[in-house]
């Protein structure tokens, strides 16, 4: 026998809950009239340490009750030879996931706490799916709806129930149904979810010309934003197009001091770059918080994003580092809670390009040198961040819906068997689980806890002393 | 004579208490004993192996010469004999709710005795208390009387005030000379106190009859639940865990028990244990036979 969610298991912790009501829950004592109470010295009721045989009954039962629900929560399977087979023969070519987004923190653990991430949750997840088939390989990588046609073919090569495991937060363009539609109709598709960062402490913005809401984390060399449109109808934008995009004017406000700046509905925007090398960057980082303002979500993603700039970031080159001065590098781990946020890292993963607020200004540390072709390309994206919001259909930090996720789903077949034919499926789902009796079991012991409860005592006193 | 007892309920059954005392007392005559109340009667009545202590008069010196055994005559009191009989009607007396109560049974007991001794030709008095207080009858003989014992019997009630040891001294002053006083009552009320006043009565020279009446659900504490008790002369009301408890309960009855047994016994006074759910005429028989021995 195994047990498809073990961890319901915890669940028995619940039992202790009827010992502590029948301990704690007494009948009312009735009332006898009785000659004296010279003999009688205790003055109240003493705790009682054991209860009646009928009491016990009860217990057991609701005991029992309890206990039938926690079994079928754990979903026990009983492993026929047909079960075993079935899913000691599945082959499964796991997809994992490891963009960027990927990275963030899982579900329930802190940005800044150093607790697991999304990946590690994914990796857990395909640890398991790895020791559960009986020959699987693991395809590592951050666009998972690419490596989908190599999976299959690769699981072409292999005999039993074949399935294709794709481990991903779903973000929209990470996987889609070009991609899946490559998968034969014999292999099944298993998706697997994994959840990040909740977004009950994200901030509301108007960006692309929706309302969105938006969380943004920061850790000691990553930043997470991750964008939830609330609603879906798109609204006329009022902001002005400032005359900033080109690579010219790029260079003519790299080159000076004043920061960049943009007068919208009546608020002046204004973004500050410092190179390695200026003397105040360091003191400025650490007077810096997190950026909390929609604007700057806005142009911090759309540096995230910008193309040129993740080539140079990626190239490793083109950033003139200066480790050996302290003063030039970015110094991401300044401060803890008044971090700046890291906006894009080089391939060693060092941060290049991190972000704070001061002064409700968006303070912008890069590590390269005036008048490099990266500083130009991040004035010049954050200059178009400014100018035009992006579209929040762009970013992939938007997720496929559950529904389509779930519609994509299928089950694997044995070679030669029919689709239709469910006993034939690989591996072990709900389907197999022996469940639906134990809860059947534990509404039948619900009723018998009806009668026993209602069912008359024997030993009652009145009736003792009729006789 | 023991399986044609009639059982307690059969007894209450009875509206009559005239009835049930004719009952009860035929029930003893049909088993062949005769009066307890030995008295300096002429009438021989049997002999006893001889104890120390008897009056050597009785010594039937012919039957130890023939049988070389000392024994001593006993006689039956023809008349002359005047028992007094105190009833204990306090509200304790009023348990057990259902069934027959101690106060029922000890109505019986008393009017079994009252018509067992008239019937021999004695007199019998009643002292007990009603609403107004002391009740008494005094010690007198005859049918018309004994009716009218009966009759006061028959209707008494529990009380909510008894004082038992005055209401005894009043009972043995009220006797004109000596004879027989019975006491039946449950002895919850300082028992010591009582059983001081009856060693004063039996050193008077009355012969003492100590009967305890008691029921079965109070001696051995049938109560398994937490139950809350309600003490019916004081109203005073306590919540108990009745399994808890049952040992220091039982413990403490017996010792309550012993001390009136013993404390009987000690003066010399006849003490008997009646439950309630003992037919009265095995109890009566007892009791008899044992004052009879």
């Amino acid at each position: 026998m195994t047990w498809l969610n073990p961890w319901a298991w915890l669940g028995l912790l619940a039992l202790v809950l009827p010992v502590f009501i029948h301990l704690l829950t007494r009948t009312p004592a009735s009332v006898q009239r009785f000659p004296t109470l010279r003999f009688i010295t205790v003055s109240r009721l003493p705790p009682r340490a054991r209860r009646r045989i009928r009491d016990i009954v009860l217990l057991a039962v609701r005991m029992g009750i309890l206990a039938a629900a926690v079994t079928a929560l754990a979903q026990p399977v009983f492993v026929t030879q047909e079960i075993g087979a079935r899913a000691s023969n599945v082959v499964r070519a796991i997809v994992l996931d490891t963009s960027e987004s990927m990275h963030g923190p899982a579900y329930g653990q802190g940005a800044s706490s150093g607790g697991a991430t999304m990946l590690d949750s994914a990796t857990e997840v395909a640890n398991r799916l790895l020791g559960e088939a009986e020959t699987a390989i693991v395809v590592k990588t951050s666009n998972p709806g690419r490596e989908i046609a190599g999976a299959v073919k690769w699981l072409a090569t292999q005999p039993g129930v074949s399935e294709i495991a794709v481990i991903s937060d779903f973000q929209k363009g990470s996987i889609d149904s070009v991609s899946l539609a490559r998968v034969p109709a014999g292999v099944g598709v298993r998706l697997f979810r994994i959840a990040g960062v909740e977004l009950d402490s994200a901030f509301t913005v108007d960006a692309a010309q929706r309302e969105a809401k938006v969380a943004i984390a920061a850790s000691a060399n990553r930043t997470f934003i991750r964008w939830v449109p609330i609603d879906q109808e798109p609204r006329a934008s009022s902001a002005p197009e400032p005359d900033a995009t080109s690579i010219s004017s790029a260079a003519s406000i790299d080159s000076g001091t004043a920061p960049l700046s943009v007068v919208r509905d009546g608020k002046t925007l204004s973004v500050r770059f410092l190179k390695a090398g200026d003397g105040e960057s360091k003191a400025l980082m650490r007077s810096t918080k997190i950026p909390s303002s929609q604007w700057m979500a806005d142009v911090l993603l759309s540096i995230h994003h910008d193309g040129i700039l993740a080539e140079l970031a990626n190239s490793g080159a083109v950033f003139e580092f200066t480790a050996s001065s302290p003063a030039g590098a970015v110094d991401a781990t300044a401060g803890s809670d008044s971090a700046p946020v890291v906006v894009l890292t080089d391939v060693n993963g060092t941060p290049v390009v991190t972000a704070g607020e001061r002064n409700s200004a968006l303070i912008i540390f890069m590590s390269t040198s005036q008048g490099s072709a990266s500083a130009l390309a991040l004035t010049r994206a954050a200059a178009r961040a400014l100018s035009q919001f992006p579209q929040l259909d762009e970013h992939e930090t938007v997720t496929i819906d559950a529904e389509r996720v779930a519609a994509w789903e299928r089950r694997g077949v044995s070679p030669g068997k029919s689709a239709t034919d469910l006993r034939t499926l690989g591996g072990l789902d709900a389907s197999d689980s022996s469940g639906r009796w134990l809860w059947l079991l534990a509404i039948s012991l619900l009723l018998v806890e009806w009668f026993v409860r209602r069912s008359p005592q024997p030993d009652d006193e009145r009736a003792m002393l009729a006789t | 004579m023991t399986d044609k007892s009639l059982s307690p309920t059969v007894v209450a059954a009875i509206d009559s208490l005239e009835i049930v005392a004719r009952v009860v007392v035929e029930g003893l005559r049909a088993g062949g004993h005769r009066s307890p109340f030995h008295g300096p009667g002429t009438e021989f009545q049997q002999h006893r192996p001889y104890r120390a202590g008897d009056d050597l008069r009785h010594l039937d010196w012919k039957l130890y010469a023939r049988s070389d055994r000392l024994y001593t005559r006993q006689f039956r009191e023809v008349t002359d004999l005047s028992v007094q009989i105190v009833l204990d009607p306090s509200s304790s007396m009023r348990f057990p709710p259902t069934g027959i109560s101690k106060l029922h049974y000890a109505r019986i007991i008393a009017a079994s005795l009252a018509y067992l001794v008239s019937t021999q030709g004695s007199a019998v008095g009643l002292v007990t208390a009603d609403a107004n207080g002391f009740s008494y009858l005094p010690v007198r003989s005859g049918a018309l009387h004994r009716n009218a014992l009966i009759a006061r019997l028959d209707n008494l009630d529990t009380v909510r005030e008894w004082t038992p040891i005055e209401t005894i001294r009043r009972a043995t002053e009220l006797m004109k000379r000596r004879g027989v006083i019975i006491i039946i009552s449950d002895f919850y009320d300082d028992e010591l106190g009582i059983l001081r006043e009856l060693r004063a009565v039996a050193h008077r020279g009355h012969d003492v009859i100590m009967i305890q009446t008691l029921s079965n659900e109070e001696v051995s504490f049938g109560f398994k639940r937490d139950i809350e008790l309600e003490d019916l002369e004081t109203s005073e009301r306590r919540a108990i865990d009745a399994s808890a408890i049952h040992e220091q309960y039982q413990s403490a009855m017996n010792s309550f028990l012993e001390r009136c047994r013993n404390g009987a016994g000690e003066s010399g006074i006849d003490y008997a244990l009646m439950l309630t759910d003992t037919p009265p005429e095995r109890a009566l028989h007892d009791l008899l036979l044992k004052r009879a021995g």
